[in-house]
């Protein structure tokens, strides 16, 4: 399987104070193109540092970030933003959507952030445009396209989030505790929907997720403690629990 | 969706908030614009009263500028009619008029009072100064008005003088002797300018000149041409003609008094200073060789100096009402920085670069900006043309309190330029108050800003 993201003896710590908390302690990680990889393990564990060096939010001490092919742990912040909006998706635990903009245009905005349309020809821009409203269609929000968020459930607040971390085709996408903020049903809904995703488009997913839910969706099972990967093993990954 | 949507949809968040900043921001630049507007009328006002009352060229007898806060007499004009008729013909100017301003006592019953008199062409002097529209009472002198005069209403007030009643002038011939006139006043005139108002009689320029020793002569004769933009050029114009062939002035005799061991009748009949017998090879003739001339803006450069303090002040005021509006501006851009912090976040997560962050915020405050610049120009240049049709009465004491040539009653003045001036200036303050908040927002790190609550 193509890796589309490698990590290796990654290392970040924080400064508390005159301390320096060790967050990860030298991780080595390959993610294949359309695993559906969850990342689990207790709080302070590293998940969250993991996920945002690997999203080229923050950068390691030490260690290497290969995203597909492109090595960007030392890369300057403009150009990790290019990254960001060309090659990942990110899905947060409480939406993030922008409140003033309707489901759809929320869906597109990594577009324009991105300049995606920016680069692509005539034919790739209309593609591109149609994009937003097909990808919420096909999250079950036909009829919510242009309410705003507002206006709309957690679970619907939840798939504009995934319409548009999956609206720039990005080489993987990150979701950092997806299911956190909703109830079991609506959490349900939403995993079968990103594993739809998975199957449907060939999406790389990685969870950070405490969530027995999430973990149960996912062939493989990363186990983070105390800032290194304890275990990695596969499962079913088909929801039972 | 284009940048412009988004600013919109940014500043509408918060309606409220929006509302404020922008309201702040139209009051400044309503207050501004009502400020300049009556700045600029009043400007206005001022200048076309100075230009009316002056002329747009005085032309003196060499000398006579440096002296002429004493109005001597001694330092005329002389071939007077002559020098009108040549005036006159000259291409450039529209209007001329002769006068004689002297100085002296007015003294009315038991009231007296120091008294600006001005021996005027009644016909001419109207024409340029428009005496006959500010009789206040009785009627405006004509040529006819032998031994007549008007005079201001302020003096008339203080004196207690009707129209009928005689006063007395006390004053020097052009020779220095002492002389004393009685004058019937026809009428009395509120011209607005304060020396007139307050101690100014005028009557005619042929009793002036018989009075003062003076025939066909004239202390000063203002001269109008079609702009008075282009005095400069009219003054130059006429000293170049007047003064060509002109000799210069031979100095004056030592002293024109008699010896001291001299025995001299006093009031010696016939003699040219109207009173001293002196030798005539002694007297020096009042009327003097040569021209100078000035215009209106140089006759009255204190008023305008006035005015450019005037405007420095307002320039001070308008700088605190700018000053005022950024930092409102300032505070609201922070307030929705702080708000959207975790917003700023997810941008950057979806790829948002520092100067696209930037861009946005700043997009917002210029979009703030422009509701309340626009809103301001509107209400400023609504509120400035009720104002320059209305206008605001400053009262009867205004004129005399501030000294200046000034209509009573101010109008504002709204020029379009003014309005897009306000609009540009609002618009520049409020990219400029944008850029610190934006810039904050621009430098964030994305994970601190994800991680803000």
């Amino acid at each position: 399987m193509e890796a589309v993201l490698e990590i290796r003896g990654l290392t970040k710590s924080y400064e508390l104070g005159h301390l320096r908390a060790p967050a990860l302690r030298g991780v080595d990680l390959t993610i294949g193109r359309g695993e559906f990889t969850a990342l689990v393990g207790p709080s302070g564990s590293g998940k969250t540092t993991l996920l945002n060096i690997a999203g080229c939010l923050d950068v390691p001490d030490e260690g290497r970030v290969i995203l597909a092919g492109e090595e960007v742990q030392n890369l300057k912040s403009g150009r990790r933003a290019e990254i960001r909006g060309r090659s990942i998706g990110f899905v947060f635990q409480t939406f993030n959507l922008i409140p003033v903009l309707t489901a759809r245009e929320n869906a597109e905005y990594p577009l324009i952030l991105g300049g995606h349309y920016r680069r692509a020809d005539a034919a790739e821009k209309a593609r591109l445009r149609k994009r937003p409203a097909e990808l919420l269609t096909e999250l079950g929000l036909a009829e919510y396209l242009n309410r705003r968020p507002d206006d709309m459930s957690g679970g619907q607040r939840q798939r504009v989030a995934i319409a548009r971390a999956l609206v720039t085709e990005p080489t993987v996408v990150l979701a950092d505790e997806p299911t956190a903020n909703l109830d079991s049903h609506t959490g349900t809904e939403i995993m079968k929907l990103l594993k739809e995703m998975n199957e449907r488009h060939g999406a790389t997913f990685l969870f950070a997720t405490h969530d027995p839910l999430v973990m149960s969706y996912c062939r493989r099972v990363v186990t983070l403690t105390d800032g290194r990967i304890s275990n990695d093993g596969t499962q079913a990954g088909d929801g039972a629990r | 969706m284009n940048n412009l949507k988004l600013a919109i949809r940014g500043v509408t968040r918060n309606k409220r908030r929006t509302l404020i900043t922008a309201g702040a921001i139209a009051l400044a630049l309503t207050a501004m614009i009502v400020m300049n507007a009556f700045m600029d009328g009043s400007t206005k006002q001022t200048e076309d009263k100075v230009i009316e009352s002056t002329g747009h060229v005085e032309l003196y007898a060499t000398g006579y500028y440096d002296k002429m806060r004493t109005f001597p007499t001694d330092i005329a004009i002389g071939d007077l009619d002559k020098t009108m008729v040549e005036i006159r013909g000259m291409d450039g100017v529209t209007d001329a008029t002769a006068r004689i301003t002297f100085g002296g006592l007015t003294v009315h019953g038991n009231d007296e009072i120091a008294g600006l008199f001005m021996g005027i062409e009644p016909e001419s002097a109207d024409r340029v100064h428009h005496f006959a529209d500010q009789v206040q009472t009785g009627r405006y002198l004509t040529p006819d008005d032998r031994d007549a005069c008007n005079v201001g209403y302020r003096m008339a007030e203080l004196l207690h003088i009707e129209v009928g009643d005689t006063l007395t002038v006390v004053t020097q011939t052009a020779y220095g002797a002492l002389t004393a006139v009685d004058l019937t006043v026809v009428g009395i005139l509120a011209t607005l300018n304060p020396m007139i108002d307050e101690a100014g009689v005028l009557l005619r320029l042929a009793d002036a000149q018989r009075h003062l020793e003076l025939p066909d002569a004239a202390t000063s004769i203002i001269v109008n041409g079609e702009d008075p933009g282009k005095a400069e050029k009219l003054r130059d114009d006429l000293l170049a003609t007047l003064n060509a062939g002109v000799k210069p002035e031979p100095k004056p005799t030592e002293s024109v008094a008699p010896a001291d061991d001299e025995e001299v009748p006093l009031f010696a009949e016939g003699a040219p200073t109207g009173g001293f017998a002196v030798p005539k090879e002694q007297v020096e003739a009042p009327t003097k060789a040569g021209f100078e001339g000035y215009t209106w803006y140089q006759l009255n450069y204190l008023i305008f100096e006035l005015l450019d303090f005037k405007n420095q002040i307002m320039d001070i005021i308008r700088a605190i009402m700018v000053i005022l509006a950024a930092a409102m501006i300032v505070n609201t851009m922070l307030t929705n920085v702080f708000e959207r912090t975790r917003e700023i976040g997810v941008l950057m997560a979806m790829g948002a670069k520092g100067r696209q962050i930037l861009g946005i915020f700043l997009g917002e405050a210029t979009t703030l900006g422009a509701i309340g610049s626009l809103a301001g120009v509107i209400l400023g240049g609504a509120f400035g043309l009720v104002l320059q049709n209305v206008g605001i009465d400053l009262g009867d004491q205004f004129t005399t309190l501030i000294k200046i040539p000034m209509d009573r009653v101010l109008y504002a003045l709204v020029r379009p330029m003014m309005l897009i001036n306000a609009f540009g200036l609002g618009l520049f303050i409020s990219i400029l108050a944008g850029l610190y908040p934006a810039a904050k927002a621009a430098r964030m790190q994305p994970t601190k800003a994800l991680r803000y609550n």
